[in-house]
């Protein structure tokens, strides 16, 4: 279990996030959401040990999070964030090695040359092993950098809005991956979202933040309230029962 | 050839001479910059660097044939005039191979080592200007000699004439030459001690870029030394440390009673001052008005009473250089020696020592 | 093992043994440029002589032995060194401040060396021999340098466009220094300042060519260290902090060592420009992004481009020596023009 406490974080000054408590269980995925500047992703990097705590602490599995275990920390984490920069000269199969920066000799093992491809092939862009970066579709090297980050075989997966510039299609793809591997792998997966619907199709809990405090944590169903949500957007919103069971959010015009 | 003095190069930590049947004796020769130069024997093989006239007034044409390396630019660009004359007389100075100009940066050691000298004559401004490169001659087994007639000392001229006739192995010449040349500065020195006159402001300006530029003046070095001896006050001393340009305004603070514009052979340039070997005196004097066109020169003293020279500046730095004393001691003392003709003094040398006959111009007032 | 896999990770092999093919490819080419580099110069050698010079054979004339082993070949060493160090440095650089235009020269410490030398030269080295002075003032010079750019670096977190501003500014700096000095200077100091500005190689012996080897020897491997953790820092800072890399650490070490290694060679060859700027452009252009094989090429093709000059500048005007900082300048623009244009370097 992940545990954040009482979290105070300032940026520049300005308090971004007040008394946050969340937990984030193993095997599920929680989705935070909310409005622009809610501190969501500011959040994300404070679990991942990069935005220094102005109060409180955070645990995985009683171990705390202080300056001097943030290197092993942040080595039992996978964090990918929201740039998604390509270099030209580096391939798909090199970028996924990278996951492993820290680890790596200087000749290559051939284990992490194989669990490399291995990961692609899960994914089904083993054909573009060879390939330059840049030359793939966004969609593409999301879904790269995604192998990337569990390249290091991480307990944690933090995922700072991994799909906002994808096509319906690689949302789905790498939604469902994302779904498959925390169960499999029994992960604890916390992914920043815009698209309520999306969280609301793979997230087991939803946390609501807005203006730095949590609103709500809880399953789609008790989360996503149109009350709230029209609250903390500031416009009208309908939530309708989908056929799947899952909630469906509209904005009211 | 001085084949035993190469068995040194390879080894960096210098072994000891061998032995040989030397004809004469090592000489330990101290050059004019401090360092010492180990010879054998008078040189064979000789690379000169400058002062080009006073090793041949040391050593006489013969001396020429010596000579497997010169600074060729140093020569032939600035005295081009000069120049020409000498390959008329001499044409084997055409074929002698450059080893590059300091001053410009293109002197090779590679170069000067690979003609196998003996000896490498350079003088002191040539060794200041290469640094450290100085060390890698004398490293590669040639002895380097520093001599200097820039300082415009008479103890460095005669030092110097004498280190050239060891080097030649022409001693007695070396020292008839070292003893006229002090003897004509003495006899300008002992004229003004007994005026005990005040000494006249004098400005000296080397006239390379024309009246629109300012051209460097000197302090106690060169032309600057040579007034000092000529009983004049240099007006850059003090001011400049070895040569430079003054300020234009310093020049008119400094209100000189005696102006000297020196030149050379330069026609490439079209305001320039003009002197030197087949130079009408129309065209220095010419040249010379120009530079009296500069703002505010008119009201100098001495552009006022007429005082103003041209002198040559192939002419200084040269054992030749008496008659560039006893002109500017002329010009500051006109009235104290009347009876001497500088430029005749001059040719005469030349005609005693050199194998030229210059014609042209060398030293002149607008007067 | 599925076949797929075992095909990928067989590709990568063969990338990799590409890769190495290329460095040994750029290494025989210098080896070639290293040896005309001995056969020119303003001597004027027949290559018979070389010959038999360097291999030590009792019939070789002294002359040309000396020309050979305490001038030629120290030059010619120097000119591998200092291109290694310099191709390295550009490229680490480039890597570390995000900026295809960082560079040792770019970033001012070239300029520092500069101004240090100039000062040398104009008080007379401070009574210290000419030899010693003259690069030790340009070596302290460039730590000045290196000393503030990382000093106000780390006032930002050592952010990439505060360095790299931080090196532009410090290149004004030290050019209007620089010109100060030449402008007071007696004419026969500013010759040499100018000489030195212009970088060349002739002042190179067998003493500055060993301490040039070996600090770049353990600078190199140092930097080489850390190859993962700067290819990692080709996705971006962000996605290499994601990823453990300690950015801010590595950009005040690495460009400490850099500054360490450039200050060595520029102190005895002057500034010679260019070289740290397009030989990590040209490396990367053969090889890719992994540092593993980007570094090493690019201290290769460093070293091969001014080696190259090097000989040109003894060919361009027989009997004379071009300042090889001209040269590369002069050359090297046009080329980096082509590079641009007809390949699309990646920006």
């Amino acid at each position: 279990m992940l545990y954040a406490e009482a979290l105070t974080l300032r940026q520049g000054g300005r308090m971004v996030s007040r008394d946050l408590s969340l937990a984030f269980p193993r095997g599920a995925i929680t989705a935070l959401v909310g409005p622009n500047g809610a501190g969501k992703t500011t959040l994300l990097r404070a679990l991942h040990g990069e935005h220094p705590l102005a109060a409180g602490r955070i645990a995985l599995d009683g171990e705390a999070l202080n300056p001097t275990t943030r290197r092993r920390w942040q080595a039992r984490i996978g964090y990918m964030p929201q740039e998604s920069r390509a270099a030209a000269g580096l391939t798909v199969l090199e970028a996924v090695l990278l996951g492993r920066a820290g680890t790596l000799a200087f000749r290559l093992p051939e284990a992490a040359l194989r669990e490399a491809a291995a990961l692609l092939e899960e994914f089904g862009l083993l054909d573009l092993a060879g390939r330059d970066l840049t030359t793939l579709s966004g969609g593409q090297r999301q879904m790269v950098f995604f192998a990337q980050c569990l390249a290091r075989r991480p307990e944690v997966l933090l995922l700072d809005e991994p799909v906002s510039a994808l096509d319906l299609r690689h949302q789905q793809t790498l939604m469902r991956a994302l779904r498959r591997l925390t169960e499999a792998r029994r992960l604890i997966s916390v992914v920043v979202l815009h698209d309520l619907n999306l969280a609301a199709r793979y997230a087991d809990r939803i946390g609501v933040l807005a203006e730095g405090s949590l609103r709500v944590l809880g399953p789609p169903a008790e989360a996503l309230s149109a009350p709230l949500l029209s609250a903390i957007y500031g416009v009208g919103v309908r939530v309708l029962w989908g056929e799947d069971g899952h909630p469906m959010v509209q904005a009211l015009v | 050839m001085a084949v035993l003095s190469r068995r040194r190069l390879l080894a960096a930590s210098a072994g000891t001479l061998l032995a040989a049947p030397a004809l004469a004796a090592p000489l330990r020769l101290q050059g004019l910059d401090g360092s010492t130069a180990a010879l054998e024997r008078p040189a064979q093989r000789i690379l000169l660097g400058f002062y080009f006239e006073e090793f041949l007034a040391v050593g006489g044409t013969e001396a020429l044939g010596r000579v497997v390396g010169l600074s060729r630019a140093a020569w032939k660009d600035w005295r081009p005039a000069n120049w020409a004359e000498y390959v008329k007389v001499l044409p084997g100075l055409e074929a002698i191979p450059d080893v590059g100009e300091v001053e410009v940066g293109t002197f090779s050691v590679e170069k000067a080592i690979a003609l196998k000298p003996d000896v490498a004559i350079l003088g002191d401004w040539q060794v200041r200007g290469l640094g450290t490169e100085v060390a890698r001659l004398r490293n590669a087994g040639i002895p380097v000699v520093v001599i200097d007639y820039h300082a415009e000392q008479p103890a460095r001229h005669i030092a110097s004439t004498r280190l050239l006739g060891q080097v030649l192995g022409e001693e007695a010449r070396a020292l008839r030459l070292a003893e006229d040349y002090e003897a004509a500065i003495a006899a300008v020195q002992v004229r003004l001690a007994a005026a005990r006159r005040p000494r006249p402001r004098i400005y000296i300006e080397l006239g390379s870029k024309g009246p629109g530029e300012q051209g460097p003046s000197y302090g106690d070095h060169m032309w600057g030394a040579l007034a000092k001896l000529a009983g004049g006050d240099n007006i850059g001393r003090g001011v400049i440390a070895t040569w430079g340009p003054i300020a234009p305004e310093k020049v008119l603070a400094s209100r000189p009673e005696v102006i000297a514009i020196a030149g050379s052979e330069w026609r490439q340039h079209p305001t320039g001052q003009l002197m030197g070997q087949g130079v009408r005196p129309e065209e220095a004097r010419a040249r010379l008005r120009g530079f009296l066109r500069r703002p505010g020169w008119q009201g100098l003293p001495a552009v006022r009473e007429g005082r103003v020279h041209a002198v040559y500046q192939g002419a200084s730095r040269t054992l030749a250089d008496f008659a560039s004393v006893q002109y500017l001691a002329k010009a500051l003392y006109p009235d104290l020696f009347e009876d001497l003709d500088p430029q005749a003094e001059y040719l005469a040398w030349h005609a005693r020592w050199l194998p030229i006959r210059p014609t042209g111009s060398f030293m002149l007032g607008l007067g | 093992m599925s076949a797929a896999i075992t095909a990928a990770v067989a590709a990568h092999r063969a990338r990799e043994r590409r890769r190495l093919a290329m460095l040994a490819a750029t290494a025989a080419v210098l080896a070639v440029s290293l040896v005309l580099d001995l056969a020119t110069g303003p001597a004027l050698l027949p290559l018979r002589e070389v010959v038999l010079a360097l291999s030590g054979q009792p019939g070789a004339d002294e002359t040309v032995s000396v020309i050979l082993w305490s001038l030629r070949l120290p030059m010619a060493l120097m000119a591998l060194v200092v291109g290694v160090a310099l191709g390295v440095s550009g490229a680490t650089m480039q890597t570390l401040l995000d900026n295809p235009l960082a560079s040792p020269y770019t970033l001012g410490l070239a300029a520092a060396a500069g101004f240090g030398a100039s000062l040398a030269i104009q008080y007379g080295g401070w009574g210290l021999p000419p030899v010693l002075a003259v690069p030790g003032a340009a070596f302290l010079a460039t730590c000045l340098a290196c000393a503030v750019i990382l000093g106000v670096g780390r006032l930002r977190g050592m952010a990439a466009n505060t360095v790299v501003l931080a090196g532009i500014a410090l290149l004004f700096l030290f050019h209007a220094l620089q010109s100060l000095m030449q402008f007071r200077a007696s004419p026969e100091v500013g010759q040499q300042i100018v000489f030195w500005l212009l970088g060349s190689l002739a002042k190179a012996d067998w003493h500055n060519l060993a301490i040039t080897a070996a600090v770049t020897a353990i600078a190199l491997p140092l930097l080489m260290r850390h190859c993962w953790a700067l290819t990692t820092l080709r996705l971006g800072e962000a996605r290499a902090r994601a990823l453990g890399v300690p950015v801010a650490a590595l950009r005040l070490g690495a460009v400490a060592l850099i500054s360490l290694m450039t200050a060595t060679a520029i102190a005895f060859v002057g500034t010679i420009g260019f070289v740290g700027l397009v030989a990590p452009h040209l490396a990367r252009l053969c090889i890719g992004e992994d540092q593993r094989f980007l570094l090493p090429l690019s201290g290769l093709m460093g070293a091969l481009m001014l080696s190259s000059a090097s000989v040109l500048s003894k060919v361009i005007i027989p009997g004379a020596l071009v300042p090889v900082g001209v040269v590369t300048a002069v050359i090297g623009v046009p080329f980096f023009l082509w590079l641009i244009l007809a390949r699309r370097l990646p920006g």
